[in-house]
């Protein structure tokens, strides 16, 4: 900035509706702007003055009324003028104008994105659920058993003496833990075809479905116990609309990253938002099995009953030769792309609920 | 030429001189070549600080950071001596945002909710798309302006349904014909290997669409360009869809050619891994390494997409449609060359994977110098002679948000 103030600046005249500039001598006297026209003047109140704002790079183009407009010709003196007027800038433009406050932004956007990653998009999840019908959640829940049932779900090949003996354990063992409000779901058996991935498993789907395979049930004939444990886990993501909660988190989490990267790659927005899925896909199964340790102190069966799951699970799986869950050798990276937590944690977990 | 009716009345014989230079110009037109002044970094601290604001508002801020990247993007780019503006009102696109917004979250829900209901809505979707890209288009150009003139979008509502008629007829052909099939919503979907028709429906219908592709990317395009103005002048794209043919077909040639090279290279690297799978000696680090072979040969094709057959078809269709955007008053020339194109789409890939996106506005500005600064356009008339005769109010936003959020937006 000149120390000495230019009193006036050169720009080009454009009338909004002829192309033709014309040149003309900007001053502000006052609280108005005076043009300077080769054979006319003209004054404008300041405060009906639509001014640029200030890049290093690009035109300054300021708007007046009826389309008509100013383009500078030096965008270094108009800004110089400008100043000395005693226009005062935006905070944004300031910041976007000097490193300074860049810096300061970016520190701000690393901690803020951190934050929200964290606590920001469970906190909003947990309040969004409160807007989403419960209805929601079971026709979506409906949606995906249609589609399994008869490929990936078949009829039980249990005895119905034995389903209806898990059936009325699990039931008391609701009751016991939840006396006042026990939430509602419905237990469902099948077998799983030949060679499904699904194998031993249980899951709850959204809507309070849940479903435990006929494999599981078999693995474990000697320990009620432990099955007890699982449905508890499936019935804490039932509780707790883990479903519903993941859905919504992933949208979030989904926006954010498009708004950041969308632009540049969809496919790079989605990797953050798929890392993220996962990472909360494991916090909610941590809080599951909160719930599971609960229910099984309300049945007086102590938490570590829990370990015998993932030894036989980890047992079966290298047993069978089913290379694909590759559980044995998990890496820090393998366990980023995985929705659980690593055995060894969750096994940990429950030994410690049971020395509690 | 020189005969011809000056529309500036107050044309006077001071201007003797002018008109001299106007005469000898208009031989070959008056040139204005096109430019783009942004900086990288100077765009990375504007970006850097409209995302934190935006992020801070929960994204209501999204319109105004539009506007201000918008505004450099535009006041960076120079079209003979002088700067486009925008002129967008935030608070307007604003409302038009919240509305797309709102469109965008029913429609995932529904198809999260049933697939009929998902289904539902994309047919509705699918029945407003051309209202809101007309509205879209008509949104851009009344909100920009060169030399105090704003541009128009004279396109009308008929024609933005007739260009995406490549699109609809297979579309309602296909679900007409499935209608007429069998009703397939209960039990098995399509996949009823014993009903032929239903086989050859699956196969015909996107091969259908592929190859009409083409003409319905020429018709979008004839759609836009056939319909600019600013003051009297109104472009025209002064090309049949063969020429859009002959680039789709050349793109497949570079496309196989990139499959041929990411085949021979990713073979060596997935052969070992496909030998240990067939081998019988699949189990854990085995399948781990041919996991790890087939994920690579994915990211190879990817990247030879991204960096050699995108970056081809950019350039080809810049060239094809620019150069052939003309009227009896402008014309446009682009000579947008591929090499410099695809050293930059590599250098803009590595940076911005490198820095974990911070590079990107720097890739964005490096690739506007580029693409924009291949176009010139050369006018009959002197552009002091363009004269407004009509002043347009600026439509609805939310077509504007919705070209932005469905990924459709004018190339210049």
């Amino acid at each position: 900035v000149n120390t000495a103030a230019p009193a006036s600046t050169e720009a080009e005249f454009f009338d909004g509706v002829s192309a033709r500039a014309r040149r003309v001598t900007l001053r502000i006297v006052g609280d108005q702007l005076r043009i300077d026209g080769e054979a006319w003047h003209e004054q404008v109140a300041l405060d009906e003055v639509q001014w640029p704002e200030r890049t290093r790079h690009g035109a300054r183009i300021t708007r007046l009324s009826g389309g008509r407009s100013l383009q500078a010709l030096d965008a270094a003196a108009w800004d110089a003028w400008w100043l000395a007027g005693g226009m005062a800038e935006s905070a944004v433009v300031k910041a976007q104008q000097s490193w300074r406050g860049t810096a300061v932004a970016v520190v701000l956007l690393l901690v803020l994105l951190g934050a929200s990653y964290q606590w920001g998009v469970p906190w909003l999840s947990r309040g969004a659920l409160l807007l989403v019908p419960e209805s929601a959640d079971r026709a979506i829940g409906e949606a995906a058993l249609d589609s399994a049932v008869g490929s990936l779900l078949q009829p039980s090949k249990l005895p119905a003496a034995r389903q209806e003996q898990l059936r009325a354990a699990f039931a008391s063992a609701v009751q016991r833990t939840h006396p006042n409000d026990p939430p509602a779901y419905e237990l469902r058996f099948h077998a799983t075809p030949r060679g499904s991935l699904l194998g031993p498993n249980a899951f709850a789907l959204p809507g309070g479905t849940i479903v435990v395979t006929d494999a599981l049930v078999e693995l474990f004939k000697d320990r009620d116990d432990v099955l007890l444990g699982v449905l508890g886990h499936e019935l804490g993501h039932v509780r707790l609309r883990h479903g519903m909660r993941l859905l919504v988190q992933v949208t979030l989490v989904g926006s954010v990253t498009t708004l950041v990267l969308g632009d540049f790659s969809t496919l790079l927005a989605a990797a953050p938002a798929l890392l993220g899925q996962m990472a909360y896909s494991r916090d909610l199964e941590r809080e599951a099995d909160q719930e599971a340790i609960a229910l099984l102190r309300a049945s007086g069966i102590s938490p570590a009953v829990m370990v015998a799951l993932f030894e036989r699970l980890g047992g079966a799986k290298t047993g069978a030769g089913q290379a694909a869950g590759d559980k044995e050798e998990r890496s820090g990276l393998g366990i980023a792309f995985s929705s659980h937590p690593a055995d060894e944690e969750r096994m940990q977990v429950f030994r410690e609920a049971a020395a509690r | 030429m020189a005969t011809e009716p000056t529309l500036d009345s107050s044309d006077s014989a001071a201007d003797a001189a002018a008109r001299a230079s106007r005469e000898a110009a208009s031989v070959r037109g008056h040139e204005l070549p096109v430019s783009f002044t942004g900086s990288g970094s100077e765009y990375f601290r504007i970006w850097i600080v409209n995302l934190l604001l935006t992020l801070v508002t929960l994204g209501l801020y999204h319109p105004w950071a539009k506007v201000r990247k918008l505004r450099y993007f535009y006041g960076n780019t120079v079209v003979g001596e002088h700067a486009l503006d925008f002129h967008g009102d935030p608070l307007r696109m604003l409302r038009g945002f919240l509305l797309v917004g709102l469109l965008v979250v029913l429609y995932s829900v529904a198809g999260n909710v049933s697939p009929m209901a998902g289904f539902v809505a994309f047919v509705i979707v699918a029945a407003v798309w051309p209202a809101l890209f007309r509205a879209s288009q008509q949104f851009r150009m009344a909100n920009t302006s060169w030399r105090g003139l704003r541009f128009r979008f004279t396109g009308d509502m008929a024609g933005a349904y007739r260009a995406m008629l490549p699109l609809f007829v297979p579309s309602l052909l296909a679900l007409a014909a499935l209608l007429f099939v069998g009703e397939p919503a209960q039990g098995e979907p399509l996949e009823a290997p014993d009903n032929p028709a239903l086989v050859g429906l699956a196969a015909t219908v996107p091969l259908a669409m592929l190859l009409l592709l083409p003409l319905l990317w020429w018709m979008l395009k004839k759609y836009q360009h056939d319909h600019y103005a600013i003051g009297q002048v109104q472009t025209q794209l002064r090309t049949g869809a063969g020429s859009f043919y002959l680039v789709f077909l050349k793109t497949l040639g570079v496309g196989l050619l990139s499959a041929l090279v990411v085949g021979a290279v990713g073979g060596l690297l997935a052969g070992a891994g496909i030998v240990a799978l067939f081998s019988g000696r699949a189990r854990g680090t085995d399948w781990f390494g041919a996991a790890v072979a087939f994920v690579a040969v994915l990211m190879l094709a990817y990247a030879a997409m991204v960096l050699v057959v995108q970056p081809y078809v950019t350039s080809r269709l810049q060239n094809l449609i620019w150069s052939r955007t003309k009227s009896t008053e402008v014309r446009f020339e682009s000579s947008l060359r591929f090499w410099p194109l695809f050293g930059l789409s590599v250098k803009n890939w590595l940076l911005v994977l490198l820095t974990l996106g911070l590079y990107w506005p720097f890739a964005a500005v490096a690739m506007a110098r580029l693409r924009l600064g291949a176009v010139t356009a050369f006018t009959r008339n002197a552009p002091d002679e363009l004269v407004s005769r009509v002043r347009d109010r600026a439509d609805d936003a939310s077509g504007d948000a919705a070209g932005d959020l469905f990924g459709i937006d004018i190339g210049l």
